[in-house]
């Protein structure tokens, strides 16, 4: 008989991120019913709080005991909360981003605030969850959020069309979900990831129960595609060019920054929990194929891209790649020979790979790749002219010619993002590649890591020639400045030091980005 | 017994005739509501996979899911008609062929 | 400057501990100086940004004196934090740890011994004068601020590289100076050839760095393995049966990491050279049995591998065959860029880091015989080449090319005290040539092709006088620096053995004093035709006018630095370890190089023959002064003599052809010079222009970006086809496993 849980107050302990940013979007959307007056300078000031708070109370949660709570739905563990630190920072800079952007377009309404807000809230959940359908509603929640936020705009066709592709192919995936947790459901008999995960290590052991194998495979494969979807893994990349160029661009920052990491870390989350049971290198051999075609189909179609705002979503799309190496070697099993794209050396009998140091780099990278994207998608906002935006001539290369002569301080900015994006000491971006090649080296996944740095040295040349164009290409004679706005340029203070700091000081995440490798497994 | 029996194997293979059906939906037709449709067939079909397992192990709490995917879907097609009509507005067609402004 | 004449006082006022604690302070400086010519020295103005720039510096060169002064004392010293015994003759701060990954740790940590000290008069004292010079040549641009963040931040990466204690922090500095190297040759961005050359630079250095980053990949996994078979093994053990040294060694690997070079030395130490088959435990022979991508190779395989790699690396940065390609075009750049950057300090990144691990590469005679073959061959081809440039630059640079060659081949040889000499020699003499340069052209319109300069002898006197003494300096005339640095290089080549490779040694030394001869002929060509004989009628302008004080200065004082270099290259000099009598520089070198020298002697791996070096030096005296008179004689008499008695004069004509002189001319003609023309224009435009640009570099590139343009059309806008795509890649990975994994 069902019986009437005894919630304790443990239990909402890793929900508060998420109810702090939704009762933030409810109080944005009602100062929008109540004061309908023309000042609405409060309310990014509101979302920004509601951020800080949340980053606040998860920070406060990261060094909790891994356990379960709400019956099992929901975790309560240091690497939920750090990913949901790194959320509200991404959701935060991006909100900081978003005034002076929608000033410039007479589109300031409570809405894209509070949707902003939902859409964290929905991520924070979605990491948190251990249990099927709680994931999917929470996968909906933020999706439905980034969906409107896409379509925000209603100038010209793009952003429309934007939302419309977005829409069309993320209902899609979420379906293609949907029915792989459907068919794991039929398996396994359960909706609960640790007990799915102790029941598929039953169906791989007793002979009696192989005839579920094929059905527990499909499954899998298709919750893999549905989250290669959200993380942009090729060949489930196709909308992220497209949906990045025609979103306003801090929603785009927003999407590749804090949907990006929330969708990985809800991955790794699901297939760390249900991967224990399933012998030999299937997941291993999935993974490592998905990083292999997404560093070298990100990387090429990267490179002859003049509009920035599409090169960004590509190298959005190569990050993935690199994140996805950090991922495969997730599940390299002690013992294991052969497998992945490139063959795994082998590992020593008995000994384990070094999860936890994975699961670091992970964070690391998607902190590192949050705050850089933030920043860069929102010196390519800052710089937009509306007149150009309607047909798309906004974000060419020649905007940023001799940017290092009228905002010299910008140029740096963009310098910076550009240099740790590829992979340039001494940015976060190259100590998060650092990071996750080094562990991968250790699982064995040298082919790989091989591949990742030659594809980095690769996009280096497209990075590069921003800065080129930046420093080296004499300014237009129309290019009039772009505007000053205080909270646009806080957002990329902010993001620069963070870029910068990390990369330089990647020590002081240290205790706590330790912590990111307790994930709750389950009883 | 004679007649046909109708067995879990009999409904799986209906749900995913329809999941099916739903992709070919999603991938040929050319009318963005129809596009739109055929996903929502396809959550039907996850639906229909959730209940018959469900029935199958005789578990109640196994229904539950098929309860949040539709209101999932309803919020789907809220926001989803939204985004066809600003489709429609701004270049006065819902074929998906012409919605490719960005491309390349 | 007393510190640099008489560096073995063993009187240094105040604690060394004090002056360690502050080797941060040599690299804030200039780091500090970059942000605010950055930042604000556009509203600074002029003065004040040229001001700061030069300050940071000098405050930099004051510092490093002063760590100069320290290291030549003995009781300078600390404690080595790999095996707990002390250090002698160096300072080491150490600021915590950087970043750690798994059982891999970075701290930021600074080491200064005798080499880097030398390194850091060369950084900071050269740098400083070229930013003193680069006032006066800057002072008609606009960008100045720019310019100067830049050279700080250079000066603040190069001091990075040479100071580091970590191969890690040591390829942050690699990166930057590359990356500001990149920044300056693109300075002038508007030519868009210019723009071109900054990118070909950096594309050509990332092959390089790719070589740098997986050769400390394998070092890393070699102490990895060493650590864990000497942990797992009862072989292993024996080589760690000095359990406190070893505890500190183990704790070493983990806290300061494995690419610490304290770490690497003790390592070195600790895995004996093959041939020593009486030791018990591992050797360099023993074959890897822990798991990892190394098992099954032995430890002298993967070594041999990982210094090849950083060979590669190193030739990338110092200009060797296969990449030298990048530094003639490099040109580009200001010309005080060109003399700092491309000729003193980063291309010698190279040498440094060979010097610097000189204790694993006498363990891999393989990996020193290519060192040295590298280095020799490029010594020979580029001065071939550069006996048919005109331009005043590339010259020069194909002379550094070739220059860069010599060291190689010094450090493939095992004569690293030469190799590091010659690099401190070379920065003299060709900072000044490079300044020289900079001067003529700044005196002649910016005028760069020698074949319109000529004459400028009297027009520019103080240019002229240290041209010619830098001149001399390289060619390798006896009172001058180039001479004894060379030559013992080749000395040292003569003598050398390196073990498993005996024909190295004298293969390097001909090719080396073939070079020689090289280099004496076109430098005197260079000389002649720009400062010698009439100004070419189609001269830019008509006088030329000679440069500013500021700069006039710095060509002295580098004059006067070629010709006092030579104190460091006396043989004999002073008494040196073994009870030798060695040269200045060899002796001062000996703590940094100790360890090298000494696993060379205990294993075998190279042998030096000692002889008395002054017979090869008359050789390679005369070698140059054969080279440089033939050059005179070709251009100051033979070819003026040609030209200036055309049709008119049929007696001259007729005089010089009865003389057979004629006859003789146009068999040198056309046995030497059209053969050597034609040849090193051939080389220059087949392997240079055509294979090295057009395939490896431009061919990479094209085909990458013509494959992402092909990738491009699939990006067709249409929402169903991606779906489509979607489909197929989920449908592909459900059929393989259904097939494949459950079969």
């Amino acid at each position: 008989m069902l019986t009437l849980p005894t919630l304790t107050s443990t239990d909402f302990l890793p929900l508060w991120p998420a109810l702090i940013l939704s009762a933030g979007a409810c109080l944005v959307l009602l100062s929008e019913v109540f004061l309908s007056s023309a000042s609405r300078s409060f309310q990014p000031l509101l979302t920004v709080i509601a951020t800080v708070l949340g980053a606040l109370v998860a920070a406060a949660t990261v060094f909790s005991v891994p356990t379960g709570v709400f019956g099992g739905f929901v975790v309560l563990d240091p690497f939920g909360s750090l990913v949901s630190l790194v959320i509200c920072i991404g959701v935060g800079l991006s909100a900081l981003l978003a005034p002076a952007f929608l000033r410039g377009r007479q589109a300031e309404r409570g809405e894209f605030y509070a949707l902003l807000l939902f859409g964290g809230a929905g991520m924070s959940l979605l990491v948190l969850s251990n249990e099927l359908i709680f994931l999917f509603i929470n996968l909906e929640i933020l999706s439905i959020a980034t969906y409107a936020l896409a379509a925000y705009l209603r100038r010209g066709p793009r952003p429309a069309e934007a939302g419309f592709k977005y829409f069309i192919l993320g209902a899609f995936s979420s379906a293609v979900l949907l029915y792989g947790a459907a068919l794991l459901f039929g398996a396994t008999r359960s909706t609960l990831l640790p007990q799915m995960g102790a029941e598929l290590a039953r169906i791989f052991t007793d002979p009696t129960l192989s005839d579920r194998q094929p059905l527990a495979y499909c499954g899998l494969a298709l919750i893999g595609a549905g989250f290669g979807f959200k993380i942009a893994a090729v060949p489930f990349h196709m909308w992220t060019p497209d949906v990045y160029e025609g979103a306003p661009t801090p929603v785009t920052a927003m999407m590749s920054a804090a949907v990006k990491a929330a969708a990985f870390a809800a991955m790794v989350r699901v297939f760390l929990v249900l991967g224990r049971g399933i012998p030999g290198d299937a997941l291993l051999t999935g993974f490592s194929t998905l990083a292999f075609l997404t560093m070298i189909g990100g990387n090429l179609l990267a490179l002859p891209q003049r509009n920035v705002k599409r090169m960004l979503a590509y190298s959005s799309i190569s990050h993935a790649g690199y994140l996805l190496v950090g991922v495969a070697s997730l599940f390299v099993k002690s013992g294991t020979t052969k497998g992945g794209v490139l063959g795994v050396t082998a590992l020593a009998a008995g000994a384990t790979p070094d999860t936890a140091g994975a699961l670091r780099g992970i964070l690391f990278y998607l902190l590192a790749y949050t705050v850089t994207t933030v920043g860069a998608f929102g010196v390519l906002g800052a710089l937009e002219r509306r007149d150009d935006e309607v047909r798309g001539f906004a974000w060419d290369l020649d905007r940023l010619a001799g940017l290092a002569q009228r905002k010299p301080a910008w140029a740096v900015a963009m310098a910076v993002f550009m240099l740790s994006l590829g992979g340039i000491p001494p940015m976060a971006g190259f100590m998060g590649k650092l990071l996750i090649f080094r562990s991968a080296v250790d699982a064995g996944l040298v082919g790989l890591v091989i591949v990742g740095v030659l594809t980095s040295a690769v996009g280096a040349y497209y990075y590069l020639r921003v800065v080129v164009y930046m420093y080296m290409r004499p300014a237009p004679e129309a290019g009039g400045l772009p505007e000053r706005n205080l909270s646009t340029e806080l957002a990329l203070v902010l993001s620069t030091v963070a870029v910068v700091v990390l990369g330089v000081l990647p020590g002081i995440t240290g205790t706590w980005l330790s912590r990111g490798g307790s994930v709750f497994l389950g009883r | 017994m004679d007649g046909i029996s109708i067995t879990l194997q009999h409904y799986l293979f209906l749900a995913a005739l329809l999941f099916s059906l739903g992709v070919f939906g999603v991938l040929v037709r050319r009318n963005a509501l129809v596009v739109f449709m055929s996903v929502e067939l396809m959550l039907n079909a996850s639906n229909l996979t959730f209940l018959a397992f469900a029935r199958d192990a005789g578990m109640d709490v196994g229904h539950l899911p098929a309860l949040f995917v539709i209101a999932v879907a309803a919020a789907e097609a809220a926001i989803g008609l939204a985004i066809i009509i600003a489709v429609f507005r701004s270049r006065g067609t819902v074929n998906v062929d012409d919605i490719r402004t960005m491309r390349l | 400057m007393l510190a640099l004449v008489n560096p073995f006082t063993d009187a240094f006022p105040g604690a060394p501990e004090n002056l360690a604690n502050l080797l941060w302070v040599i690299v804030a400086l200039p780091l500090a100086g970059a942000f605010l010519c950055g930042v604000l020295g556009k509203f600074m103005g002029r003065a004040n940004t040229n001001f700061l720039a030069c300050f940071t510096v000098f405050a930099s060169f004051i510092l490093s004196c002063l760590t100069l002064w320290a290291v030549g004392a003995q009781s300078t010293q600390f404690i080595s934090p790999a095996s707990g015994v002390p250090v002698r003759w160096a300072l080491w701060l150490d600021l915590g740890r950087w970043f750690s990954a798994g059982d891999f740790s970075a701290h930021y940590g600074f080491l200064v011994d005798r080499l880097t000290a030398a390194m850091l008069m060369v950084i900071t004292g050269i740098g400083f004068l070229i930013h003193l010079y680069s006032t006066e040549y800057m002072e008609h641009d606009d960008g100045y601020w720019r310019y100067f963040a830049y050279l700080n931040l250079f000066v603040a990466m190069m001091l990075t590289l040479v100071m580091a204690d970590n191969l890690v922090l040591l390829f942050v500095g690699w990166e930057g100076v590359g990356l500001c190297s990149y920044l300056l040759i693109g300075f002038w961005y508007r030519d868009t050839e210019k723009a071109w050359a900054g990118r070909k630079a950096f594309i050509t250095n990332r092959i390089g760095d790719f070589g740098f980053l997986i050769g400390m990949f394998l070092l890393v996994l070699l102490v990895g393995a060493t650590e864990q078979m000497g942990r797992e093994t009862a072989l292993g053990r024996s080589n760690f049966s000095d359990i406190g040294r070893a505890r500190a060694w183990v704790t070493a690997v983990h806290d300061q990491g494995p690419l610490n070079l304290e770490v690497l030395r003790e390592w070195a130490l600790r895995m004996p050279a093959e041939t020593a088959k009486d030791r018990p435990g591992m050797t360099l022979g023993t074959t890897i049995t822990t798991e990892g991508p190394l098992k099954g190779k032995t430890f002298g395989q993967v070594l041999t591998a990982a210094l090849l790699l950083l060979l590669l690396g190193a030739a990338g940065k110092s200009a060797q065959i296969p990449l030298y390609v990048w530094l003639p075009d490099a040109m580009a750049g200001p010309t005080p860029v060109s003399a700092l950057i491309h000729a003193a300090t980063m291309v010698t990144a190279g040498v440094y880091l060979f010097c610097r691990l000189s204790f694993l590469l006498v363990l891999s005679p393989t990996a020193m015989a290519w060192v040295a073959m590298i280095g020799a061959l490029t010594a020979i081809w580029a001065a071939l080449i550069a006996f048919a440039q005109d331009d005043i630059k590339k010259v020069l640079a194909y002379s550094t090319v070739s220059q860069l060659g010599f060291m190689f081949m010094g450090v493939g040889v095992g004569v690293f005290w030469a190799a590091a000499l010659h690099l401190v020699t070379h920065a003299c003499f060709k900072a000044c040539l490079f300044l020289g340069a900079g001067s003529v052209m700044h005196g002649n319109a910016d005028e760069t092709d020698i074949r319109r300069l000529g004459g400028l002898r009297k027009e520019m006197p103080w240019t002229w006088a240290t041209f010619a003494i830098a001149t001399l300096a390289i060619t390798g005339i006896v009172p001058l620096s180039g001479f004894f640095s060379k030559d013992a290089i080749l000395h040292g080549a003569h003598t050398t053995e390196v073990a498993g490779y005996p024909w190295v040694g004298h293969t390097v030394y001909w090719m080396g004093l073939f070079g020689a001869l090289c280099t004496a002929f076109y430098m005197t060509r260079l000389y002649v035709l720009t400062f010698e004989g009439k100004r070419a009628p189609d001269a830019r302008v008509p006088h030329a006018h000679e440069s500013g004080f500021r700069m006039v200065f710095v060509l002295v004082f580098l004059a006067f630095l070629s010709v006092v270099g030579v104190v460091w290259g006396i043989p004999e000099l002073v008494p040196g370890p073994g009870g030798r009598k060695v040269a200045l520089m060899e002796g001062y070198l000996a703590p940094a190089m100790n360890l090298a020298d000494r696993l060379a002697s205990i294993y075998d791996t190279v042998t030096h023959t000692e002889s008395s070096p002054w017979l090869g030096f008359a050789i390679a005296w005369a070698v140059a002064l054969v080279g440089g008179a033939t050059a005179w004689l070709v251009f100051r008499s033979w070819l003026p003599a040609r030209a200036g008695k055309p049709l008119p004069n049929y007696i001259a004509l007729f005089w010089s052809w009865a003389r057979a002189k004629f006859y003789v001319d146009e068999l040198y003609d056309l046995l030497i010079i059209r053969p050597f023309t034609v040849l090193s224009k051939g080389l220059y435009k087949i392997v240079d222009a055509g294979l090295i640009d057009g395939v490896a570099v431009g061919g990479t590139a094209g085909v990458l970006r013509r494959v992402g343009g092909w990738l491009r059309y699939t990006q067709t806008g249409n929402a169903q086809n991606y779906a489509t795509v979607m489909a197929v890649g989920l449908l592909i990975s459900i059929g393989v496993v259904l097939t494949w994994v459950l079969r």
